[in-house]
């Protein structure tokens, strides 16, 4: 495998050759501050783009056309990385040598590609107000699945909570009650406006060659223009005095306990390798702390398990309880973090999540859209570790590391989703 | 030891069935890090009753037994199997399906002790009373967590709704009920039975030396003694295509109500070429109904009847079979009754053979897309090979579809077939 980046004017074209697929994934990614006033328009604004086009006038078209590319898939989204909102296209396309007559599948792909980015169906000043009103009811009905998972909802909740008053509390996908009031003018004057000011990354996968890639992308997409990266780490921080607790009761069987700290650590920094390590250890595979103790030994559950916000410093536990063991469980979930400030573990845990954090980094490069991940982290983070100089700062933390840094870890909020019996 | 090259694909497999009964495949995968490996039985929840290996009398255990088995094999003597994969850098997990289990790991180093650790936790079962009573409370927590889905709920209720007497009417986990009547000896008989090499079989994807594991497997399972095994008598029900149930509707704690409408296949007797080209050619007219450059999805888009969660999909397996259409819609009725009207009057659909080339293009593509996975390649394989046919012969098949062919499947639709489950807000 191999990654090249060309740093041009404004954008970036990372190539990742590798010939063990047999499709290839073109990312298109915008980058902006994620702010209040913008975020919501940033949650449309893909999907409307990606609805129709001049040239193809409905989802209907824009579908036939990717069939047509071999089953081409082209999907869009927005997502918050710290500080951050990014905007990004995904498209996925067979590898011509393995369909007979799709010769010049990859240039028609990013004809396509460029269509949907440069040339979407207008009316008079704005985007076309049909097309527009379909991705508002859509981006609603989002809103209100995300009350029906209530594992997915109570984790939300508890990151509502713990950053209230920051930055951060704004969520990718923006705010519900913006919806109403973004007109297609207004919209398609912040379509040029992030046309010209986002910062922008092209990433390609797959069997290529990176300079006919790179010839390839700047013939169909021109974004050259002096933009301004951000950086994504968000330091912000609310002062904790004490621990909040939040509670919730709706009519649902298991009790979904969600417990959120600060780890005053990000990835850009050199503690973030030993709170990788601590994390494994604490909650972040079958081996860890809480699936050991707070599933197996005492059975309490069925799920457990911690992840690390790293752009922000968050570490979250949640689990799903009889809601009447809310204090042991919680109890518990605490033991085991007080081991680890303590001490209290073993050389073996650590070899373990070393090995498991390795070995899913080693899996992951087996996944196009990981290995575009994998990179496009490094860029925005201003890192460059190579795949084995990452490896090797995880094998070289240390058990004093480890204990440092899970004393830097303070709990911030708990937040319960339980039933109105045990109220 | 066979091996099958799949040229035009790019795709090789290896097979050998070792002398006691296990099917052994291996999908070379050169350049990539990731070695995966699944050994599955042929056993799943609609198992509950069969004659036990070396008795007479056909016996009925209880709801959820297969599922729970799954749970403890991963305590043995020495302690929590997972440690021992986590020693050697691999995950691993485990599933239960209607039909199926499957014991699986990945991993990108020491293979071969991973693939030790795979065969001999799933061949050495150790159940006490006292870890069978401590796995209760964890498969307790499970099934609420399953509780509180509404897709889970609206998708078991569906096939609650279509059969009468199939055992897919039972839950995957059980209940809390059914799993308290779980004990030590059930366990043992169970896993006897079924988890008998004959009714297995073992399948390796990743970058490996196809001799050398191969060897390593025949020397791993030669070391171990089996109980003779005759055929495994099975209670396989057969039901025709008239649901049980029209319509059912449940109150759960949602904000907008959810839908789905399910098709039920009379014809799930087929095994083979024959079940395949079946499958896939309701998979096609699926596609020319409902994919999204459908007339109709547009119409129901433009109608405001669904979202980015509808959804459509079909199982088919042997003994039973069904289409699922489905997704959250603010106009339940009005959503329902559009679908069924369309379903029951595909004769007025025109497909054409423009449509028809459009969408084996794209199930191609998606095919091919599909391979670049070894989870999709190991679970589909042992899938389709459980239902006596090739997973990579299958994409032939796809090729050879003729629009006759998806015509014919046209008969499943029909107005008794068709049942409904809805998901409401309180």
């Amino acid at each position: 495998m191999n990654y090249v980046r060309f740093n041009e004017n404004g954008y970036r074209i990372h190539v990742i050759t590798t010939d063990k697929f047999k499709t290839a994934q073109i990312h298109l990614r915008f980058m902006a501050p994620l702010e209040r006033e913008t975020v919501t328009k940033r949650s449309l604004l893909p999907f409307v783009m990606k609805a129709a086009t001049e040239n193809y006038k409905s989802k209907r078209e824009v579908s036939k056309k990717l069939d047509y590319l071999y089953g081409a898939s082209l999907s869009a989204g927005v997502t918050k990385y710290g500080k951050a909102s990014v905007i990004s296209f995904r498209m996925n396309l067979a590898n011509e040598k393995y369909i007979s007559g799709a010769n010049n599948l990859f240039n028609d792909s990013l004809d396509f590609f460029s269509e949907v980015i440069y040339n979407p169906k207008l009316v008079n000043d704005g985007f076309c107000k049909e097309v527009l009103d379909e991705e508002k009811r859509l981006l609603n009905d989002e809103f209100e699945s995300i009350y029906d998972d209530k594992i997915r909802y109570s984790l939300n909740k508890l990151t509502e909570h713990m950053c209230e008053g920051e930055n951060f509390q704004l969520r990718a996908i923006g705010v519900k009650e913006d919806i109403d009031n973004i007109n297609e003018v207004d919209l398609y004057n912040y379509y040029k406006e992030v046309l010209n000011n986002d910062f922008i990354d092209i990433i390609v996968v797959g069997d290529v060659d990176a300079n006919e890639i790179k010839d390839s992308i700047k013939k169909h997409f021109n974004f050259e223009g002096d933009r301004n990266s951000i950086s994504i780490v968000d330091k912000e921080e609310r002062k904790i005095k004490e621990v909040r607790y939040f509670k919730e009761t709706q009519n649902i069987s298991q009790g979904k306990l969600n417990v959120g700290y600060r780890t005053h650590i990000r990835r850009n920094e050199e503690d973030f390798f030993p709170l990788i390590v601590m994390n494994g250890i604490f909650g972040g595979n079958p081996s860890s702390l809480l699936f050991r103790n707070v599933r197996e030994k005492h059975s309490l559950c069925y799920y457990v398990a911690s992840r690390l916000d790293n752009n922000k410093g968050l570490l979250q536990v949640y689990a799903g309880i009889e809601t009447e063991n809310y204090q042991v469980a919680l109890d518990l979930i605490r033991e085991q973090l007080k081991d680890i400030q303590d001490g209290n573990f073993d050389e073996d845990s650590i070899e373990l999540s070393k090995i498991a954090i390795i070995n899913n980094l080693r899996e992951l490069q087996d996944k196009l859209s990981a290995n575009a991940e994998y990179f496009y982290l490094m860029t925005i983070t201003d890192k460059s570790y190579t795949l084995d100089d990452y490896m090797e700062l995880v094998n070289n933390v240390t058990k004093d590391e480890i204990v440092r840094v899970a004393n830097k870890i303070k709990e911030d909020t708990v937040f319960f989703l339980t039933n109105e019996v045990n109220e | 030891m066979e091996r099958k090259v799949f040229e035009h694909i790019n795709e090789e497999i290896y097979y050998e069935k070792l002398d006691n009964g296990l099917d052994v495949y291996i999908v070379p995968k050169p350049g990539f890090n990731k070695y995966y490996a699944t050994f599955t039985t042929k056993y799943g929840s609609i198992d509950n009753k069969f004659i036990p290996i070396g008795e007479e009398e056909m016996i009925t255990v209880p709801d959820g037994i297969a599922h729970f088995l799954e749970h403890k094999m991963f305590e043995s003597e020495e302690g929590d199997v997972f440690n021992d994969f986590s020693k050697y850098g691999a995950n691993a997990n485990a599933f239960t399906s209607f039909n199926r289990t499957a014991y699986l790991f990945s991993c990108t180093d020491f293979f071969k002790e991973n693939l030790e650790i795979l065969l001999n936790f799933v061949q050495e079962p150790y159940f006490t009373d006292e870890n069978v009573e401590k796995e209760k409370g964890i498969i307790e927590q499970e099934i609420k967590m399953y509780d509180d889905s509404p897709d889970w709920q609206l998708f078991s209720g569906v096939l609650d709704n279509m059969y009468k007497d199939h055992t897919i009417k039972i839950d995957i986990a059980g209940t809390v009920e059914s799993i308290y009547k779980i004990n030590k000896e059930l366990l043992y008989q169970c896993y006897y039975t079924f988890y008998h090499p004959s009714n297995m079989l073992l399948c390796i994807v990743g970058d490996v030396d196809v001799n050398q594991t191969l060897d390593f497997i025949k020397k791993n399972q030669d070391d171990k003694d089996f109980k003779e095994m005759k055929e495994l008598e099975r209670n396989y029900i057969f039901e025709d295509n008239n649901v049980d149930v029209k319509d059912n509707a449940k109150k759960m704690a949602v904000q907008v109500p959810k839908v789905i409408i399910a098709v039920k296949n009379g014809e799930a007797n087929l095994l083979g070429k024959e079940a395949i080209k079946r499958e896939l050619a309701v998979g096609v007219l699926l596609d020319f109904i409902f994919d999204g450059s459908s007339e109709f999805r547009e119409t129901l888009i433009k109608e405001k009847l669904i979202n980015a969660t509808f959804s459509y999909e079909l199982s088919f397996e042997y003994s039973f079979g069904h289409v699922l259409i489905g997704g959250d819609t603010k106009e339940p009725e009005k959503f329902i009754s559009r679908i069924k009207d369309k379903l029951l009057d595909l004769g007025k659909m025109d497909l054409n053979e423009e449509e028809f080339k459009r969408i084996k293009n794209k199930s191609i593509g998606g095919f091919l897309s599909s391979l670049n996975s070894p989870e999709f390649i190991a679970n589909q394989f042992t899938r389709y090979k459980f239902n006596d046919v090739n997973l990579f012969d299958a994409l032939d098949i796809l090729e050879e579809i003729t629009l006759e062919d998806v015509e014919k499947v046209k008969d499943i639709f029909v107005e008794d077939a068709i049942s409904v489950m809805k998901i409401m807000p309180e």
